[in-house]
């Protein structure tokens, strides 16, 4: 990355830049940085998994590239051009699929095409082929309450494919549902993106799920959010969770981050003896 | 729920009861018309068509003053809630309005605004937008940040979003509101028409006419009058609750 620095080059590979990213919040007169001189690549038509420990800014980074909020420093180029807020360029799925819930299955679908000038009827049949691919059809005029996690979060994905987004953010989007249903949800989300060229962006803090899923896997340190490295998933898929390949992979991101979840944890110990010992002095 | 509806009724049965023997035996007072009585009345001025007409003027004023509270309400609720400047600003001085009771500010519409319905109608609108409002703007306020980000991750126009993102949303907050702001419009109407002297017709005026007569049976149809539309009130907004919040499974 050492010969980009400011000047950024033409790259048709590149779909998504960050350049120097930082990200503050200031509460009560203290600043808290969740992103501290972030670069980072994204190629297009890759999956990219974004994993660290919690408070590493990886939602953040997200929220940033989704344009619902502004660094307060650093750029973002979406295609070679600085990013200006939301747009229908992007699709999002939530962790809490976020769902209208005054709105059927199906209205929910269509929302994205409709609000982007697709009439109403072609708005409903590309919505109930989405809605087919997600093997819900006969869910479309149900309203989102009536499902389950699981279900909601197949409509959810649905609903960020619909419009035809070239990017896919997804952050955390089966951290609310159980185990099973995450392992069936993954293998699903395998096969959908598959018929697609989308470009992903997917966080979690499962290792095991990004190494899955990605072709790269992003591994950031926590406070301050920074990259700690980019790690390249080469292995065919469907994946095996047995394969020794994989297995190496996910032990190389996992010392990775064991060394940031160990330093965090050495940091706090240290604050906390200094807070007990001022308080017994 | 029916057990309930049974021990309601069994309950103003016994007072009507009550309130009958009170009469007979000369308990109340001889101005105090009994049960039968004051059914006498209500039907005299039904059939004469004077109560019909002191209601429907009111209905009238009532849902025109209303229309205008929620319409507006909306408005400025949702102006609010997108603006953290003006709702920096105005926030404070809704609290301010919020705890005035309508009534208060009728006075000062008379001198303003004269002693006929125009006066009311404001009175009413009064008694519902503030309240209207105020349910509006916290209503926005409290949906998921991820529903209105998923609809500006679309590209949704703000227009859009508020129709289909922030009135829907802010029902859950607006609905049980709904029921207080036509509460306060309802007595702010009453006591406007007690008040602007000009006025002919109202169930307010009619109330308040009957106390030259020192006829109480008058009185009672009306506050029989005041009730039923009450109850009839309460009745669409239930019905309004459960063909939204109720279909989309949003607990109140």
């Amino acid at each position: 990355m050492g010969n980009r620095k400011m000047t950024h080059t033409h790259d048709s590979n590149i779909k998504i830049r960050l350049q120097s990213v930082t990200q503050t919040y200031s509460e009560n007169e203290s600043e808290t940085k969740a992103l501290d001189n972030v670069s980072v690549d994204f190629t297009t038509g890759k999956f990219t998994s974004i994993v660290g420990p919690s408070g590493c800014g990886k939602s953040t980074l997200l929220s940033l590239v989704a344009g619902f909020q502004k660094p307060s420093s650093g750029t973002i180029f979406l295609d070679n051009k600085p990013l200006k807020g939301p747009g229908p360029n992007r699709g999002f799925v939530f962790q809490d699929y976020a769902l209208f819930p005054w709105k059927t299955v199906l209205e929910n679908i269509a929302f994205g095409l409709r609000i982007n000038g697709k009439p109403r009827k072609e708005a409903d049949d590309i919505a109930k082929q989405f809605l087919r691919m997600v093997n819900l059809e006969k869910f479309a005029d149900t309203y989102p309450y009536a499902l389950s996690g699981g279900m909601k979060q197949r409509v959810s994905i649905a609903r960020a494919l619909a419009y035809n987004p070239e990017v896919l953010l997804m952050d955390e989007p089966f951290g609310a549902v159980d185990a099973q249903t995450r392992k069936m949800l993954q293998k699903e989300l395998v096969h959908i993106l598959d018929k697609f060229n989308k470009t992903i962006l997917f966080v979690t803090h499962s290792v095991l799920e990004a190494v899955f899923l990605s072709d790269v896997v992003v591994v950031m340190t926590a406070h301050p959010g920074k990259i700690k490295g980019v790690v390249p998933v080469n292995l065919s898929r469907p994946r095996n969770h047995s394969e020794k390949e994989y297995i190496e992979v996910r032990n190389h991101i996992l010392t990775l981050l064991e060394e940031e979840v160990e330093k965090d944890f050495k940091e706090q110990n240290t604050l906390a003896l200094t807070a007990q010992n001022r308080d017994l002095d | 729920m029916k057990n309930q509806r049974v021990t309601s009724f069994l309950v103003v049965l016994l007072i009507i009861v009550l309130w009958h023997y009170a009469s007979i035996f000369k308990i109340l007072p001889d101005f105090f018309p009994s049960p039968t009585g004051t059914l006498k009345v209500f039907l005299r001025m039904f059939l004469d068509g004077t109560l019909p007409r002191h209601l429907i003027e009111s209905l009238v004023r009532l849902l025109t003053g209303l229309s205008i509270a929620c319409v507006v309400g909306f408005a400025v609720g949702g102006i609010l809630a997108s603006s953290a400047f003006l709702s920096t600003i105005l926030y404070p001085l809704l609290g301010f309005f919020l705890s005035i009771p309508t009534v208060a500010w009728v006075p000062l519409l008379i001198v303003i605004f004269g002693l006929g319905a125009r006066t009311v109608v404001i009175a009413v609108f009064l008694g519902g937008f503030f309240e209207i409002t105020y349910s509006t703007y916290q209503g926005i306020r409290t949906i998921p940040q991820s529903l209105t980000n998923a609809a500006r991750t679309m590209g949704v126009s703000s227009a859009r979003l508020f129709f289909d993102v922030h009135l829907p949303g802010s029902l859950p907050s607006v609905l049980p509101s709904l029921r207080l702001a036509a509460g306060y419009a309802w007595r702010a109407l009453v006591g406007a028409e007690m008040l602007s002297s000009m006025l002919r017709w109202g169930i307010g005026k009619m109330i308040f006419e009957a106390r030259y007569w020192n006829d109480l049976g008058v009185m009672f149809a009306g506050l029989i009058c005041i009730w039923s539309v009450a109850c009839l009130f309460e009745k669409a907004v239930a019905l309004l609750e459960k063909r939204t919040l109720g279909k989309w499974g949003i607990a109140r």
